[in-house]
């Protein structure tokens, strides 16, 4: 069955653009992927400007929004997994069970870890590969970088030990934005997951949950096809 | 009587949330956290904020009934005061109207994109110049990428007048201590982007803002004696 895709995801291969074919099979809601080259800064071309100002992805389109005014684009992750996750969802009948915002305490544990993830867990996780990557080392600010990428665990280990899930409550959109960030890490660092157990052991439990291989497995289907595309 | 206990030092990140309930005559607490005495590791200041970082906020009284509520990422705290709260208490939601998908949006990824983009590099950036051991890579790296926002800002505000498009809203505030921050010590950024100073003199004008950046001050000095 064919149900028509309101929704083009604006996307690269990588942690953030990854968390939105997650999400989207995870509940089941069609879309379509339009692949951004970020090797040939297609990110700063005018049409793409026009959706994400901020020249980044993921970026989405939603033809068909609930106003009815005409399509709506969205940047930034967390904008993204919200509006999908609850205004999408209702509007298609979905399940909203990743993203309960009616119950305003859910909603406000659900959003605080998302946006630690937004402000914190990206931004320094980012800043650290950077500086690892350099090839001139620049090892006071690499140090910077791991030091405060280390805290940033040992809070998610502290939390991760007293709940399952990040809000305290059931698998939700800020599970699916930590995870990819959390999954790279665990999987590169060798001995990395005995330092954080509690996050090794919710990694595995993210890894089972409804969507999550499927959005992987489109995220790379969609790379693979814009590199094949390039030749 | 205040509901709302607001954690906070004067910092742009403390600041947006007294701005927001000035703008709202919402009433509140402020609790100073002095950063500089790491206040901000207490036990029970960690229950209340995990990552150990200001602002944060505790509702005595939320709408649900359920016994208090801790909030901690700015982002967090400014749409639930500016929504769950304002409605609760019969005040206006102007300033994050979230019952319009649109609108709501639009504000939210102005929002996000200071907690994402601007805060994160512009606190990098002033860490790396504020260094004792210079680390010329460190301060190139933030400052061209502070720039590269600024431009970002630049454009959009060349086109509306306040970040969503719509009217004045927690995206304003969340951008405005950063940017009023930048632009008061870096006098090349009033002549590089004009419509982002324009904004912040409409900023300025706004019920609350000068009003909320006072009161941090205030606590900040009151918590010195």
């Amino acid at each position: 069955m064919a149900e028509k895709a309101d929704v083009t995801i604006y996307f690269a291969q990588g942690v953030n653009g990854i968390k939105i074919p997650i999400l989207l099979e995870s509940l089941e809601i069609p879309y379509k992927i339009q692949y951004v080259n970020i090797d040939k800064g297609e990110q700063f071309a005018p049409e793409y400007l026009k959706i994400s100002p901020n020249n980044k992805i993921p970026a989405i389109v939603d033809s068909s929004p609930p106003d009815g005014n005409g399509p709506l684009s969205i940047f930034e992750s967390a904008a993204i997994l919200q509006y999908l996750a609850y205004n999408k969802a209702k509007q298609l009948g979905k399940s909203t069970h990743l993203y309960p915002a009616d119950d305003v305490r859910v909603k406000a544990l659900t959003d605080q870890w998302l946006y630690f993830q937004s402000a914190s867990l990206g931004p320094m996780s980012g800043q650290w590969f950077h500086f690892l990557g350099l090839p001139q080392p620049n090892d006071a600010a690499a140090k910077r970088f791991e030091v405060e990428v280390h805290r940033n665990y040992a809070v998610m280990e502290r939390h991760l030990n007293e709940v399952k899930f990040f809000n305290g409550h059931d698998f939700s959109i800020a599970d699916i934005a930590i995870y990819p960030w959390v999954s790279g890490f665990l999987s590169r660092v060798p001995g990395i997951k005995k330092k954080y157990p509690a996050i090794a052991q919710w990694l595995a439990q993210v890894g089972d949950q409804k969507g999550v291989k499927e959005g992987l497995r489109k995220g790379d289907e969609a790379a693979a096809a814009a590199a094949g595309a390039k030749m | 009587m205040a509901d709302l206990t607001v954690y906070l030092a004067n910092t742009g990140n403390g600041q947006k949330i007294p701005i927001a309930l000035e703008a709202l005559d919402i009433p509140y607490t402020i609790h100073y956290v002095n950063i500089a005495k790491d206040e901000q590791f207490a036990p029970d200041f960690s229950k209340i904020s995990p990552n150990n970082k200001i602002p944060a906020i505790v509702d005595s009284f939320p709408a649900d009934g359920k016994g208090f509520l801790s909030i901690f990422e700015s982002a967090a705290i400014l749409q639930y005061i500016a929504y769950t709260k304002a409605k609760q208490l019969g005040k206006s939601t102007h300033l994050y109207p979230a019952d319009d998908i649109r609108v709501k949006a639009h504000t939210d990824q102005w929002l996000y994109f200071q907690i994402a983009s601007l805060g994160p590099m512009n606190g990098q950036w002033n860490h790396f110049k504020g260094l004792s051991e210079p680390n010329p890579y460190g301060v190139q790296r933030y400052e061209t990428e502070v720039h590269r926002i600024f431009g970002v800002m630049e454009r959009r505000l060349s086109e509306v007048d306040y970040f969503n498009g719509h009217g004045y809203s927690i995206a304003d505030i969340a951008i405005y201590p950063n940017v009023k921050f930048t632009l008061g010590r870096n006098p090349n950024f009033q002549a590089k982007y004009p419509a982002v100073g324009r904004w912040l003199e409409r900023v300025n004008g706004q019920k609350g803002a000068l009003e909320g950046i006072q009161k941090a001050a205030d606590a900040a000095a009151a918590a010195a004696k």
